[in-house]
Parts: C-alpha cells; structure tokens; sequence
C-alpha cells in the first residue's frame, strides 16, 4: 500500500501550484481555474485521511460530496460573473476591474 | 522505502499527470491549452481517487469536473475570445507569489507532513497502515504526555516545597540537623 505521506505531498504540491497560479494569473478565468486546483487537491487530501484512518465511516466521502457540488456551484456563479464583466468592460484582466477598490 | 508494484506505479503515473497538468494550467500562455491541462489534472485526480479505494468519486470527478466544469471553462475562454492569448501572463508581483507558493509548501513539508505522516512521524504509516487507527493512537499518545506531565508538576511541587520548608526553617534547621547527627555518632560510638 501507498505510504501515506505520498499522497499528501502530491496534495500539496498541487494545492501550493494553485495559489501560485491565484496570486500570480492576470486573466480571471485563469485564476478560476487555479482554484479548481486547489480544490481538487482538497479533496485528494479528504479522500487520503477518509482512506488512512476511517474507510469504515462514509462521512469523508459525504465530505467529499459536498465539495464537488460546491465547486461546481462556484464555477458556474464564477463563470456567470466573469462573462458579465466582459460583456460590460470589454476585459477580463482583473487589473482592469478595479470597481470594488476602496 | 516503497517496493515497486502495479499500484505504486500506477501511483506515480497519476501523480505525474495530476502535478502535470495542474504546472500546465498555471504556466500556459493559450487559455485553450490551460484548459486541456486542467482536464489532464484532473484525470490524475480521478486515477488517484480509485487508488484510494474510491471509485464512485472517481466516477463523480470525471462526470462533475471534467464533463462539466472544464466544459464550462472552455466556454467561458472561447466567449472572452480577444482575452486568450495575451502578451503578460502573469503579474508584477509574479516572482513574490513564486517564492511565497514555494515557502508554503517547504512549510508544510518540513513542518506538518512529514513530523506527523511521515516515515517515523507522530502517527507514522506503519502502525496505521495494519489497523487504520491513527486516532486511538494519538489519543493513547496524548494521554501518556499528559500523564508525564501531571508526574513532572507534582514531582515540582513537592521539591518546591521541600524546599521552602528548608529555608523557612534555616539555621535552626541545619542546626538541629547536626545536633541530631551528632547525637546519632554518639549512640553508635
């Protein structure tokens, strides 16, 4: 079997390259895709402790459920605001879109 | 460290294409290509869930992000048309959020992972591997600190008191003390 710790460097890794890619993407739907990364590497990371320490409970895979419809609930809303914008200012730089500075 | 089998190459493989696709997505100049990368990364994602004795999420993952959401994405890249293939990718602050993206990661290697998971960690794979119970352990782990410690306060208290009373008591103390010793040579003698 797999040692543990692999699984949750290989979550890791890729849930660090998300933030990499959030903090440093200009375009929104690259950014948005980067936190799809990092939600699936969320969700790596739920399966490996459900897997490793309760695979007689179903609750880590109902965890992992409810992630899955959030995130899709999340990129549909994201996706809906992004086309707005676009539709309105012409740009999906997020440079760009600057209404909500203070 | 690892003996090499179907499954850990299998392992490998999947984790090859998650971390892949997952450089690709962020690193790609064509959005359309960013795209791909993330079905590819998440392909990964679903060979590792059945790994993981999963495969119901597996199946999930294949139907809900890559039939769905990568869809919804690829859509979302062809109607921001003019917005694909720009000049600067990333922002200024690019090299700041590499090196922050790398600290993070150092810091959950060297000071969550491999301390806790790893190969001789606090709950280590080996033990938990046979039985799957890392909780009981950490509990039986947690409980023998405790009760180490509670030993060590008391054991502090009382040389603390110990203590007092000598300095309390002083000279007289020491004084009794020798006459009581000096008494004692003379009863032997």
């Amino acid at each position: 079997m797999i040692p543990i710790w692999m699984y949750l460097v290989v979550a890791a890794a890729m849930f660090c390259i998300g933030v990499y890619g959030v903090l440093s993407r200009r375009n929104a739907v690259a950014i948005l895709m980067s936190v799809e990364i990092m939600l699936s590497a969320v969700v790596i990371n739920l399966l490996t402790f459900w897997r490793y320490s309760a695979p007689e409970n179903i609750a880590g895979q109902v965890f992992v459920a409810f992630v899955f419809v959030v995130a899709a609930a999340e990129a549909a809303v994201g996706m809906a605001i992004i086309i707005a914008i676009y539709r309105s200012r012409r740009s999906v730089i997020v440079e760009d879109v600057n209404l909500l500075r203070g | 460290m690892i003996e090499l089998n179907g499954q850990s190459i299998a392992f490998f493989v999947f984790s090859l294409l998650t971390l892949g696709g997952a450089l690709g997505v962020v690193t790609s100049r064509n959005l359309i290509h960013g795209a791909l990368y993330l079905i590819l990364s998440l392909f990964g994602g679903a060979g590792l869930f059945v790994l993981l004795s999963a495969p119901f999420m597996a199946a999930v993952q294949v139907i809900v992000y890559i039939g769905a959401i990568a869809i919804l994405i690829i859509f979302a890249v062809m109607l921001t048309r003019s917005m694909t293939a720009m000049r600067e990718v990333f922002n200024q602050q690019w090299w700041i959020s590499a090196i922050a993206a790398a600290l993070f990661f150092v810091l959950l290697m060297i000071g969550v992972i491999l301390p806790v998971w790893g190969e001789n960690g606090l709950l280590g794979d080996a033990a938990g591997q046979r039985s799957g119970d890392h909780g009981r352990r950490l509990g039986h782990r947690l409980c023998r600190w405790e009760r180490l410690r509670l030993a060590f306060r008391g054991r502090l208290a009382a040389a603390d008191r110990r203590h007092h009373r000598r300095h309390r008591a002083g000279a007289r103390y020491r004084m009794m003390l020798r006459t009581r010793l000096l008494s004692q040579e003379g009863t032997a003698r």
